[in-house]
């Protein structure tokens, strides 16, 4: 709960004198997404004078009758003492954004999720996230030990600062750390792939969100935002591979530096939001850090020492009681003995990954284009040079001298290896455009392992085994892609071409969206 | 017998014409004729007579008139002439009337022949009758009658009939009255003649000009209230000759003792020269009772030189000043126009702020002040500055001309020339005020070459030439074809390298030239071996071409990112100018100046856009050239300049200029982002792409700034022991506060002095004493607050002002003693003679102070604890280490071989100058002198500052083609400016311009003020 609610809350049940718990409560119960139970107290509160319209017009603001929620909050504010006035008048504003912002967007359900988005390309995203969100639903319910009643809603926004708009943060907090999504005021808002230059991966996002729902219910809110960021990011591809996946290359290379340079970030340091650390830099160590931290509580038993954490906070253990409950240890000892199980795992930097920054399409770059890794600052000589090489390919390339470039871009790849992700896309996507299948494979299939976010190497691996004539083999790289970057036409047709010759259902789907993307499948 | 009457005197003609008859008829003819020539003769005497007396009374009268009312002598004048004339012509008509009667004669003759009147009459009047018909047969009658009448004309001869002895007594009578008349009116009035000739004479009264004649009027004093603009103090000038130097539009108070005694009336007759004359009543009064001789008072305001005299009117007649006394003009001059400016010409390559310095000094005041200038041929501009006024005789001033400014209506053509120059006026209420101009100074505004445009043509085509001549190799082309597209690659390298490529008409810069000849000079060799066939060569074109292509690339990418940064200052300085613009629509007050404002940001607005899609044009077209590392996207994209603009304009149109110019200090700080942004980029890809360079330039800059805060250090620490000693000093005994009060009694002695001189304003310059007095009073607020540096400072400029004042009035008392020896002055007055005096004490109290104060530094100096001594002899050897660094930051500035590259002129410069600065430091230091050896380590400090910063521009902006890189924004100041505007220097300046007296052209006029002074 951000402090200002906090304040906010004490200051109404000051109020509410006569009856301060139910206030607390209720706040309590609308934080931890448990509205079924907030709606018995808020129709007891709904006849009383004073704070009563203000509870209400919180509970509408939790329940997505924002309209009601406005009016009710307006009207509840005068009870308030004129001290907390700021914290309900923005409370009351943030209702008033919601509404103007969702207003017009149309409503499609699933059997436990509803989701709001705006008519347009963004409708293009509601199936893939319906059908995501249900397994993750599922998933996520094994895993943690309860399935909230839904239906769970999302809201997808056009851009950054709608998002800012309707939540706690600022468009500034967003930038900096990355953050694009937030599980809040009982819904998880995402932006939509659409305001970033190459996509993000949006449906892992969208079940790392559904997992802070989950984990706020299941806790009653009681989790530290360490704690919650961990599974979140733990749980967030359980969508689509199952619990205990390895560790992604770039946390690794992330730890390996944080470790290096002596900086990580204690996790008292997360509270009160990832969004708000200094850099995304900062923000994706975190991540990483949470990440590995919830590998070593759950390391071979799988997710059930999850299941009993949260049980334990949810039941009013502190949180050196439930961490000791599985682990046998204090909360400090088991931060101790996480970052030497941490250094002892001899993780290793990956510098060619270089840190990749989301990058929203106002910073001006509207074309769907990787970032260059080759502007980086080189770190060897020899990277020097093939980062020369590699924009002598550049130049060449666009000037339609593919043999040429493939040269050079060999030349680079010939000095740093295969699968370096400053080489991989370029040299792949050269290939392909000469028609040389396998090569393009060759190229871009091993820096996908490295640089799995990459849209551009899935999609350029997917099209290479379309054209061999292997559309199996292509679905799993065209889908990934598709998770990353649902606006590429190439792989929206090339799913399309995929399902048609597996007979799949998603066809109409993806035909659908090829066809409205410009695609030609 | 019948006569018939006569045909000739009138007479009838007799019917008898016998010749008795005849002969009667001829004697009676000849009777009446006779008769009526002694009629004739008597009208004339009395004519004379009455003409005489006439004349006589009308002479008088004019005399008379003349003396009691010469305002109306004229008038009198021509009334009596007239009424002289209208009795003579009365006269001689009635005259010439009875002389024509026919019976006249017989008339006369009744008084004296009654009898022979009758019979004549009867018969005149018969023969008329006859002649007209009315007697018929009367004939014989009348016959007897003639003969009767002749026979008694016999006994009455006409002589004795018609005498003339009355009239003639008459005549001589009325002339011996008339003669006796003037006589007694001469006597009684002497001078009324005289008078009334000259007025005759001249038409007016005029007394004759004799110097001889005695003077009328004595003790002629003269009170002078200039006018007021002049802001000097009305003057008495007592007891003199009347002549007088004033300033056009002095009120004159002229006051004078009758020296002919009683007077019922005075006036003034001034006569300007070439101009014409007039009178101004005087007033007159009696001084005391017992005192008989009256004084007359008269006023004026001066416009012309003229002449004036009194004129006296008493009971006894007029008196008029014999001699006239002069009135000159004393001319105000105009203003006198010192400008001072960067250079002459300065040649700039892009508009810029520049620094001008000016002074303008007038006889009475300064009015306004303008900048003046023209573009080329253009219209005269006029930009009123706000000099600092000291004095009303004096302004000065700096003034940041903002060049920028002139680039409002379109950028200013290449070569365009801006003449320019101070214009001032005095403050001339009279007449209108007097202008004078500065000299007139030029600035070229030569146009910056803008290296992308230079390059692009020939940099493009090298770019794509070098790209197929390696995509030809890359991809298998065969040899003969390779080897063709490289020789062509080769010699247009070289082309470009000698500056011959016909590519393009602009040539290319040094930095494109530079890489063209070095590729040449690699590539040339190997075009050669692959010809010969040498083994393994072609690797190496290949290689040579990825080389070149990426140097190539490397310089367009800057090429857009210098661009970029350039649009973006262009920026700010719109951005500036708006903010100019809205702070003088704030302040606007008539509805047409803020209509011209309006429009004026609405141009401005406009640019702003403008240069804001430029920008993004410019970041797009260098997609692909610059890595988008170095091309800021991000701070570009959160650029809303558009949008804001919108606001601001919205805000405008609602009148909301408040929040119009909130929004635009929003957009102002996003643009400063902005700017920061591309330079830092800018600066990143030079590291990145030019790396021994930027690293070369990163250490030197890293390394002035080291020096710099190394001489703040050692300038703190010898101010720290400069005050301490003075401290210790005090605590000791021998403060300042001790000496002061050994000099407080002779600084009130000097005060008193002054200010005795000051009451007696008559005999000083009542505005140098006063400057005088203020440093005198500065010496003890110096003391008081322990700095005797400043005390001595006020105590010597005190002493040298009175010493001026005192030596002026000497001098002046000598003239005056010189004017009496050869007779032509009375001497010196004795009220000069003791301002003299006076002058001459207070300069020597000021010297005796001053001298005080110069014991007590001397025995100040060695007031140093050892410690303090050991303290300045560390920092004068840390002085000689940092001379040593500078020493070494020169040489490296100098090393060809050095990766610096072209510094900017200023650093050299400057860096010299801090050279100098830190040498004299650490002279001073070791003296010891710890304050002045501060103070040069301060000036170091900010030299060395000056030279870091323009190290960093040039790391920030890049290497561009010129001699110098020239910020838009930088400021263009003048050489030496800084100096001399520093404390003491300052102090010191006025201290010798003080000294120096009044300013040349000054000189004559005030000497004659000193002069008018003790008259």
């Amino acid at each position: 709960m951000r402090p200002a609610l906090v304040v906010l809350v004490l200051a109404i049940a000051r109020v509410a004198s006569a009856a301060p718990d139910p206030a607390i409560r209720l706040f309590d119960l609308l934080e931890s997404s448990r509205l079924d139970e907030a709606r018995t107290l808020v129709d007891a509160e709904r006849r009383k004078p004073g704070v009563g319209p203000f509870l209400v017009g919180a509970y509408d603001l939790y329940r997505g009758a924002y309209a009601e929620a406005a009016t009710g909050l307006e009207e509840g504010l005068p009870a308030l003492d004129a001290k907390y006035t700021p914290e309900a008048t923005s409370l009351r504003d943030l209702a008033k954004a919601v509404e103007k912002i969702t207003h017009g967007f149309t409503t499609h359900r699933s059997e436990h999720f509803e989701i709001k988005v705006a008519p347009g390309k963004d409708e293009l995203l509601v199936e893939p996230a319906l059908e995501t969100l249900e397994r993750a639903y599922v998933a996520l319910g094994d895993d943690l030990g309860e399935r909230p009643p839904g239906p769970i809603r999302v809201e997808i926004y056009g851009d950054i600062a709608d998002l800012a708009r309707v939540s706690t943060l600022t468009i500034s907090e967003i930038e900096t750390s990355g953050t694009i999504a937030l599980c809040k005021y009982n819904r998880l808002m995402v932006t939509s792939p659409r305001a970033l230059v190459a996509g993000y991966p949006w449906l892992d996002t969208l079940t790392h969100e559904l997992t802070h729902y989950f984990v706020s219910r299941t806790s009653r809110n009681t989790v530290p935002i360490w704690l919650h960021e961990g599974i979140a990011k733990t749980e967030e591809r359980r969508w689509r591979e199952p619990f205990g996946g390895p560790l992604p290359f770039l946390m690794e290379h992330m730890l390996a530096t944080g470790i290096h340079e002596n900086h990580l970030i204690p996790f008292a340091a997360m509270h009160p939001s990832m969004a708000k650390l200094p850099s995304q830099e900062d923000a994706g160590l975190a991540f990483a850090e949470v990440t590995t931290a919830i590998q070593y509580l759950t390391e071979g038993k799988g997710p059930a020492p999850l299941r009993k954490l949260l049980t334990s906070l949810r039941d009013g253990s502190d949180l050196n009681r439930a961490i000791a409950s599985v682990t046998g240890q204090s909360f400090a000892a088991f931060e101790r003995s996480w970052r030497t199980w941490l250094k002892a795992r001899g993780l290793k930097q990956h510098p060619e990954l270089g840190i990749p920054k989301l990058r929203f399409k106002h910073d001006g770059k509207e074309k769907d284009e990787e970032d260059d890794p080759t502007a980086k600052q080189a770190h060897s000589p020899t990277e020097a040079r093939a980062r020369g090489h590699v924009r002598v390919g550049s130049m060449l390339r666009t000037r339609g001298h593919l043999g040429a470039a493939a040269a050079e871009y060999q030349r680079a790849e010939s000095l740093l290896g295969t699968g370096h992700p400053a080489i991989a896309g370029k040299l792949g996507r050269t290939w392909l455009e000469l028609r040389q299948w396998d090569r393009a494979i060759a190229a871009a299939r091993p820096g996908i392992a490295r640089r799995p976010e990459s849209a551009g190497l899935q999609v350029t691996v997917g099209r290479a085994l379309l054209e061999k004539g292997e559309p199996g083999a292509a679905q799993p790289f065209l889908e990934g892609a598709l998770a990353v970057n649902p606006y590429d036409p190439q792989t929206r047709c090339g799913l399309a071409q995929v399902y048609r010759a597996q007979k799949d259902p998603r066809l109409a789907r993806e035909s659908n969206a090829c066809a409205q993307l410009g695609g030609a499948p | 017998m019948e006569g018939e009457p006569s045909p000739s005197g009138g007479l009838p003609a007799a019917t008898d014409v016998s010749p008795a008859a005849l002969a009667e008829v001829n004697a009676i003819a000849a009777y009446v004729r006779s008769g009526r020539d002694q009629l004739r003769s008597r009208a004339r005497l009395r004519l004379a007579a009455s003409a005489i007396r006439i004349a006589v009374c009308a002479f008088i009268a004019l005399a008379v008139a003349a003396a009691l009312a010469p305002a109306l002598h004229v008038r009198m004048c021509a009334v009596l002439a007239l009424l002289a004339i209208g009795e003579g012509v009365l006269l001689t008509w009635r005259n010439a009337r009875r002389a024509r009667d026919e019976l006249a004669v017989p008339v006369a003759l009744a008084q004296v022949a009654p009898g022979l009147a009758d019979e004549l009459r009867s018969l005149l009047e018969l023969e008329l009758a006859t002649q007209r018909g009315h007697l018929g047969k009367a004939g014989a009658f009348l016959l007897l009658l003639r003969r009767r009448v002749a026979m008694l004309l016999a006994e009455v001869p006409i002589e004795r009939g018609l005498p003339l002895d009355r009239e003639r007594r008459g005549f001589f009578i009325s002339t011996g009255i008339s003669l006796v008349g003037l006589v007694l009116v001469g006597l009684l009035a002497p001078r009324i003649y005289g008078d009334l000739l000259a007025t005759l004479r001249h038409g007016r009264l005029v007394a004759p000009t004799s110097s001889d004649a005695p003077p009328i009027v004595g003790d002629l004093e003269l009170e002078l209230r200039p006018p007021s603009y002049t802001g000097l103090p009305t003057r008495l000038l007592p007891a003199g000759s009347g002549d007088v130097r004033v300033l056009r539009g002095t009120e004159l108070v002229i006051r004078a003792r009758s020296l002919v005694g009683a007077v019922r009336k005075a006036s003034l007759r001034v006569d300007p020269d070439g101009g014409k004359s007039f009178t101004i009543p005087g007033e007159v009064t009696q001084r005391a009772a017992a005192d008989v001789t009256p004084v007359m008072k008269a006023q004026l305001t001066v416009n012309a030189p003229s002449t004036y005299r009194f004129a006296l009117s008493r009971w006894t007649g007029s008196l008029t000043e014999p001699t006239g006394h002069r009135i000159e003009l004393e001319p105000d001059l105009p203003p006198r126009v010192d400008l001072r400016v960067p250079a002459e010409p300065l040649e700039l390559q892009a508009p810029r702020p520049v620094e001008l310095a000016f002074e303008v000094e007038d006889d009475f005041g300064v009015g306004e002040v303008a900048l003046v200038y023209h573009i080329d041929k253009g219209k005269e501009q006029r930009i009123v500055l706000s000099p600092e006024r000291a004095t009303p005789r004096r302004a000065r001033g700096r003034y940041v001309w903002e060049l920028g400014e002139l680039e409002r209506t379109g950028p200013l053509p290449s070569g365009a020339k801006i003449s320019y120059l101070v214009e001032a006026q005095d403050n001339d209420a009279v007449q209108s005020p007097k202008t004078a101009r500065s000299r007139s100074f030029t600035i070229v505004v030569r146009g910056k070459a803008d290296p992308a445009a230079i390059d692009h043509a020939e940099l493009e085509a090298l770019v794509e030439e070098t790209l197929g001549a390696l995509a030809g190799r890359l991809e298998g082309v065969p040899p003969d074809r390779t080897r063709a597209a490289l020789a062509l690659l080769t010699a247009h390298y070289g082309r470009v390298a000698k500056g011959t490529s016909e590519k393009s008409d602009k040539g290319a810069t040094a930095a494109l030239r530079k890489i063209a000849a070095e590729v040449d000079a690699r590539l040339g060799p190997l075009a050669a071996d692959e010809v010969k066939g040498v083994h393994g060569v072609g690797d190496k074109i290949v290689a040579e071409l990825e080389r070149a292509v990426l140097a190539l690339d490397d310089l367009r990418g800057r090429r857009r990112l210098e661009e970029m940064a350039r649009v973006g200052e262009e920026m700010k300085r719109g951005r500036d100018q708006l903010k100019r613009l809205f702070e003088e629509l704030r302040t606007a007050t008539s509805d047409t100046q803020r209509a011209e404002l309006r429009r004026e940001i609405e141009r401005k607005l406009t640019e702003l856009e403008a240069k804001m899609a430029e920008l993004r044009r410019i970041a797009a077209q260098g997609e692909g050239q610059i890595p988008d590392e170095f091309l800021n996207k991000e701070a570009l994209g959160k650029q809303d300049v558009e949008n804001g603009v919108d606001s601001v304009r919205k805000m405008l149109e609602r009148g909301e200029l408040d929040k119009a110019m909130a929004e635009l200090d929003r957009m102002s700080k996003s643009l400063e982002q902005l700017t920061g942004a591309m330079n830092k980029d800018l600066r990143a890809f030079a590291g990145e792409r030019n790396p021994e360079q930027e690293k070369a330039m990163a250490a030197f800059e890293n390394d002035l700034a080291d020096l710099s805060r190394e001489e703040r250090e050692i300038e703190q620490a010898s101010r720290a022991i400069r005050d301490r000693a003075a401290k210790d000093a005090e605590a000791k005994g021998g403060s300042l506060k001790a000496l002061h009060d050994r000099v407080r009694g002779k600084l009130a002695e000097l005060d008193k002095r002054a200010a005795e001189q000051a009451a007696d304003g008559r005999v000083v310059d009542p505005e140098t004493l006063d400057v005088m007095r203020a440093r005198a009073r500065g010496i003890g607020r110096a003391l008081e607050s322990n700095d005797l540096d400043e005390a001595q400072s006020m105590a010597s400029m005190a002493r040298r002002l009175a010493g001026g004042l005192a030596e002026r009035l000497h001098e002046t008392e000598q003239e005056r003693e010189a004017e009496a020896q050869a007779r032509v002055g009375d001497g010196p007055s004795s009220a000069l003679k003791r301002s003299g005096r006076r002058m001459a004490e207070v300069e020597s109290i000021a010297r005796q102070i001053e001298a005080e104060l110069s014991r007590a530094d001397s025995s100040r100096t060695p007031s140093l604890s050892p410690d303090e001594k050991r303290s300045l002899d560390e920092l004068a050897k840390r002085q000689q280490s940092a001379a040593q660094r500078g020493e070494q930051l020169a040489r490296r500035m100098s090393d060809p071989s050095s990766s610096l590259g072209e510094m900017p002129q200023g650093v050299g410069k400057d860096l010299d100058g801090a050279r100098q600065q830190i040498g004299e430091s650490g002279k001073q230091l070791a003296r010891p002198a710890p304050g002045r050896g501060a103070e040069a380590a301060q000036q170091a400090a900010e030299k060395l500052e000056s030279a870091r910063k323009q190290v960093a521009s040039r790391r920030q902006r890049g290497e561009q083609d010129g001699p110098a890189n020239e910020q838009r924004d930088e400021l263009v100041r003048i050489p030496g400016a800084d100096d001399s505007a520093a404390p003491r220097a300052f102090r010191e300046e006025l201290l010798d311009a003080m000294k120096r007296g009044a300013p040349h052209r000054f000189e004559e006029q005030a000497r004659k003020f000193y002069e008018e002074l003790v008259r």
